[in-house]
């Protein structure tokens, strides 16, 4: 039978790939590290591409990839409250986020008169029972939504779908690298965000509504795996992807390229994470060429470890240890690292550079 | 829904040619190197916060 001939009643399209529009939602990678202590704060901490954010005060927690994992999954994303948070203020609230860049949810069509429906699905697993919202955010029109979902046991791994209308009216989602959408799994919220209408597109107030606090007590526990947001009203099982496909779609948005731990301080080639080639453009001052594996979402910021023989140059004249790096011009596809410690070398020798401690780390930055 | 980055210190990066390259700065105790594309979260916040008049980035050395 020719290809043209197979239509949409020819085909199971659930059965198709690329359907899950979220990267890690399996909590596979984790080239940050696999677990935190004492946090308050927001940012990207174990699982790729799942920031850990909130807004006011906040309960402390430690942050895991886990083991524990519903069956068919290796990991999940793991929260436990080390302090209890019983009493959320009006502004306080606290939420794991994905955010999407708008250029890959055009097909969506957002605020047009064509908008879809989208299906977001996951397995949740919590300490206590109760309402919990997913909650949404499109950056172009500051537009919010919340919709609940029921965890009915607790410790317990359950399967849930949200379904999702998405507005036929408004600001579309740019199309461009910027953040476009973001969603929202919430674990307490202050009445600043209750306050409104759920399943409603509008503002701050619709955003999480009804949401019960998963954090009241001491060791409460959020944990999240397999989620996948998909276009239509329907939930498919989950897209499984390879680890190395996971870990070149994250690395457009962060790059450990000398993780932690990968250097071992043990001296000698043995003992060197090697970052690139480069050389003397002057006595002491090195520069090295670094060539990103896949292009970033945009030019990234330079996070690098810094301390006492993190770095080392080796060239034919010796080997130099030196303490930090500084990145210069910085763009999507490739960088250049300096420094101007080295303490041998002519212009023009060539020389490697290097990370030589157990505690060096280089990553590369471009997260929505 | 806000990053709410601890931005501590900021300094421009001067490339040889002594144009700025970017911006070192301490972002929730962490030392960076922050280009300057506003696509990059850290350099939009970095913005943002001169903008609000809570940022001052020091000239390059």
């Amino acid at each position: 039978m020719a290809i043209s001939t197979i239509d949409n009643n020819g085909v199971n399209l659930g059965q198709l790939g690329n359907r899950n529009l979220i990267i890690n939602g399996a909590m596979q990678v984790a080239q940050r590290g696999t677990s935190v202590t004492g946090v308050t704060g927001n940012g990207y901490f174990i699982c790729d591409r799942w920031y850990w954010d909130s807004n006011g005060s906040s309960a402390t927690n430690s942050l895991e990839q886990s083991s524990d994992a519903p069956d068919g999954f290796a990991y999940s994303f793991k929260a436990t409250a080390t302090t209890a948070f019983a009493s959320p203020a009006s502004g306080d609230v606290r939420y794991l986020t994905y955010r999407f860049e708008g250029q890959d949810l055009q097909h969506l069509n957002f605020a047009k008169s064509t908008a879809k429906k989208v299906t977001v699905s996951f397995w949740v697993k919590t300490s206590v029972t109760g309402t919990a919202v997913l909650g949404i955010y499109q950056d172009d029109g500051a537009l919010y939504y919340g919709k609940q979902y029921t965890v009915n046991a607790a410790n317990t791994w359950e399967y849930k779908s949200v379904v999702v209308d998405l507005p036929t009216s408004g600001t579309v989602i740019s199309n461009d690298n910027t953040s476009g959408l973001r969603i929202y799994f919430g674990l307490y919220s202050g009445t600043a965000y209750t306050s409104g209408s759920t399943e409603t597109w509008g503002n701050i107030t619709n955003w999480f509504v009804g949401q019960d606090n998963f954090s009241a007590n001491t060791n409460d526990t959020f944990q999240i795996t397999g989620v996948q947001l998909e276009v239509g009203d329907t939930a498919t099982p989950f897209e499984h992807r390879s680890y190395g496909e996971e870990l070149a779609r994250c690395q457009r948005y962060f790059w450990a390229q000398v993780p932690k731990g990968e250097a071992n301080g043990a001296g000698g080639n043995a003992g060197q994470y090697i970052i690139g080639d480069g050389g003397f453009l002057g006595t002491g001052q090195i520069e090295c060429h670094v060539q990103y594996p896949v292009q970033m979402r945009a030019s990234p910021t330079l996070q690098p470890s810094s301390g006492t023989n993190h770095f080392l140059i080796e060239a034919s004249s010796g080997i130099d240890y030196f303490s930090n790096l500084v990145a210069f011009a910085q763009k999507k596809q490739s960088s250049l690292l300096y420094n101007s410690g080295a303490t041998s070398g002519t212009a023009g020798e060539y020389t490697r550079v290097a990370a030589s401690s157990v505690n060096s780390y280089v990553y590369w930055d471009a997260e929505l | 829904m806000e990053n709410n980055m601890n931005i501590t210190s900021a300094q421009y990066v001067a490339d040889r040619d002594d144009n700025n390259s970017s911006v070192q700065a301490t972002i929730d105790g962490q030392e960076m190197f922050v280009p300057l594309d506003p696509a990059n979260r850290h350099y939009a916040e970095i913005l943002k916060q001169v903008e609000a008049g809570t940022l001052t980035i020091a000239d390059a050395e």
